[in-house]
């Protein structure tokens, strides 16, 4: 079983006649996931690539009850609106992959999402995928998933979309497929931090070691760290840290993604290496290492 | 976005919290002979008492490094303005400064609004402690920072205010201010989309009043457009004016949506860094540091911009003199052509022919094409380069042209 997708995954687009989102839907469709409905208000009755487009997820969801998941591609304005339509439906899994989502809106989401009890990863993912069940969300791994994307039992939780994607394909490299990868964004206020998300891979039976790429700015690496002092290291995790060039940078430049913003010598990479280490993780100091610490964990 | 002083203040006043009377004077304004009659007209409107100039800059701890000096006649004034108009300060040049009457407080506190990006809520920060370095004095006392988080749908209570304040240290008329300024904040915050609203210090004046003598907000800037109420003009974070070629890599991404290519910082170093996508591009630059190479500037292209932005971005990224090497890289790239994306690489290289090393490192959609570009042109004009696709490690490629640039910097300082 997948974290959060699986093979039962019946999954509703919101914006899927966007340029983007299109041409996701169509590699999702490729992969094997299954998109079952698109929604976009005003264009309800059109297809996209054979998928039925509703005005509202109402709509969708009376000729798909089957919806388990929604990946939502609208403007980033209109996110808070998506979501909380897909939260008021109690969706269990939503995927933002939008980016630029303002910061309130991403905090009331959360904070919603919370009451509903329901999973979010994003906004700013670069979607979901477990190979075992040919099912991911967005567009993570391209055109070419194949190549870089095969069944095995490596967790990957990334901050960088891109970097995803690298990072599973050092690992591929190293001799291993993956259990689950997935971009979770690198916004100061996201659904789906790590500390959500690790226990899910302790729980997985497939997940025998975790990687995460972590970035600059918030304290999601500082509070996994704590999370494992309390909870025990129950499965190896390796990390790599990008940006600690950052750290001799001026304040307040802005580099890569929103969170990657050190603000007041908080969440710098050294403290979160440091944090990391001194909670068991192993951490890598370049991020191709990362394939000889889990040849080394998962001999 | 950071705002400068006058600016959050503007924001402040107009969500009723009270701020001292005061004037905004830009460079502009300057540069006249003899007595200025318009600093005479504001010494007068604030009441022909002493006064406060304080530089207009973005960075934090302006007055330890000398950025508030205070005037008492509109002699002193000029002297005074005139001096630090157009002067550096903590590597910003001064371009406007802040004339306020010099309010006399009995007590400094500090108040902040802010998201927990842990707990992912907003949070009141209250003090009785103000005017000092916050980060310091929230480390070594942490139990005279009371921080209070809460729910952002419901936003922020005047109970739990009240609460705050209270914990705070605050009684009486004063816990209620304190806790209507708290209130007041979290309207700043929400109808701005600010990150952080800071009051910092807060004071109480003689007569009991609580007045913001300084305000530092900082803009969400990807709630900007919901805003066009407050067109704040665009501002430079780096500490320093923009060089030449950030500034002409600025211009590349006016006016196309399409794919990002106009982030560039030019550092000091001798390595070109072109490099691709948010996360790839900071970790490119920690690997050549990581390998004892100096990167010559941060750039991140991304997002499938079409081959003209590319070649523009390498026009300035490898024409930048003194460079002993390039390194172009990415990991494999979800959505962004190397096809078309290498096509502007190579036009530009083409035209600039360098005769230091080059590592390529790439992957992604239309690869194949993308990377055979590159060799041929290699080939044709008989450049140093070494071409890579996925099977090389991203980051390995930072370790090759570390060395290739060291043999290459050995080289030519050698002659």
């Amino acid at each position: 079983m997948g974290i959060l997708i699986n093979e039962n995954t019946r999954v509703a687009v919101q914006g899927i006649t966007g340029r983007e989102a299109s041409k996701v839907t169509r590699e999702m469709l490729d992969y094997g996931t299954k998109v079952v409905a698109g929604v976009t208000p005003g264009k309800g009755g059109q297809e996209v690539h054979g998928v039925p487009v509703y005005d509202s997820l109402s709509q969708a969801l009376e000729a798909h009850p089957a919806i388990n998941a929604v990946l939502t591609y609208v403007p980033p304005l209109a996110v808070k609106d998506a979501v909380m339509e897909a939260l008021h439906y109690n969706i269990p899994f939503i995927n933002i992959i939008t980016e630029r989502v303002p910061m309130l809106d991403a905090a009331q989401i959360h904070a919603y999402a919370r009451l509903r009890r329901t999973r979010i990863v994003g906004p700013t993912s670069v979607g979901v995928i477990h190979p075992q069940a040919r099912v991911k969300l967005g567009p993570i791994g391209g055109v070419n998933v194949d190549r870089v994307y095969q069944p095995g039992p490596v967790g990957v939780i990334s901050k960088s979309g891109g970097m995803t994607t690298e990072t599973s394909w050092i690992i591929r490299q190293a001799g291993f497929g993956i259990s689950t990868a997935m971009g979770i964004g690198g916004d100061f206020i996201k659904g789906g931090n790590f500390v959500d998300l690790v226990p899910m891979f302790f729980n997985d039976p497939q997940t025998e070691a975790i990687v995460i790429f972590g970035e600059p700015g918030g304290g999601d690496e500082e509070a996994l760290a704590e999370y494992v002092m309390q909870h025990g290291l129950q499965k190896p995790i390796i990390a790599f840290i990008s940006g600690r060039f950052v750290d001799h940078m001026p304040q307040g430049v802005q580099f890569g993604h929103a969170g990657a913003v050190v603000e007041r010598g908080m969440g710098s990479p050294a403290v979160k290496m440091a944090a990391l280490r001194k909670a068991g993780v192993l951490v890598a100091e370049v991020q191709h290492e990362v394939g000889a610490l889990l040849q080394e964990v998962l001999a | 976005m950071r705002l400068y002083e006058f600016e959050g203040k503007q924001l402040l006043e107009k969500a009723g919290v009270p701020i001292p009377k005061g004037f905004y004077v830009t460079y502009s304004a300057m540069g006249a002979v003899g007595a200025d009659p318009e600093l005479e007209r504001i010494f007068d409107e604030l009441g022909g008492r002493e006064v406060a100039v304080k530089a207009q800059v973005l960075a934090g701890k302006r007055g330890k490094a000398g950025g508030i000096h205070f005037a008492d006649s509109p002699e002193a004034l000029q002297q005074v303005v005139e001096a630090m108009v157009g002067s550096e300060l903590l590597g910003e040049t001064v371009t406007g400064v802040l004339i306020e009457e010099k309010a006399s407080f009995e007590e400094e506190y500090y108040m902040s609004l802010t998201y927990d990006t842990v707990a992912r809520q907003p949070v009141l920060a209250i003090s009785r402690e103000g005017g000092v370095d916050v980060e310091t004095f929230a480390r070594e006392h942490p139990d005279k920072l009371v921080l209070r988080r809460f729910g952002p749908i419901v936003g922020l209570m005047p109970w739990v205010a009240r609460d705050a304040a209270a914990e705070a240290g605050f009684r009486g008329r004063e816990l209620r201010q304190i806790a209507a300024i708290a209130v007041k904040l979290w309207r700043v915050l929400v109808d701005n989309d600010a990150r952080l609203v800071e009051i910092n210090p807060l004071v109480r004046t003689a007569d009991g009043l609580l007045l913001a003598l300084d305000a530092a907000i900082l803009l969400d800037g990807d709630a900007r457009v919901r805003h066009p109420e407050t067109n704040f003009p665009p501002r430079q974070a780096t500490g320093r004016p923009l060089t030449e070629r950030e500034l002409i890599a600025q211009a590349i991404d006016e006016g196309d949506y399409r794919g990002v290519a106009g982030k560039y910082v030019e550092l000091d170093g001798d390595i070109g860094m072109l490099t691709s996508g948010g996360g790839g591009s900071i970790t490119l630059m920690d690997a050549v540091a990581a390998f004892g190479g100096r990167p010559a500037n941060y750039t991140e292209y991304g997002g499938n911009p079409p081959a003209e932005k590319v070649y523009r971005l390498t026009k300035v990224v490898a024409t930048k003199p003194g460079l002993h090497g390039l390194l172009i890289a990415g990991g494999i790239a979800n959505n962004t052509r190397v096809d078309v994306t290498f096509e502007g690489i190579a036009r530009a290289l083409e035209e600039i022919r360098p005769e230091y090393p080059i590592v390529i490192r790439r992957a992604g959609p239309g690869e194949e094409e993308g990377l055979r570009l590159m060799r041929e042109l290699a080939q044709r004009l008989g450049l140093d380069m070494e071409v890579y696709g996925a099977d090389l490690p991203m980051t390995e490629s930072a370790r090759i042209i570390v060395e290739k640039a060291a043999a290459y910097r050995q080289k030519v300082e050698g002659k």
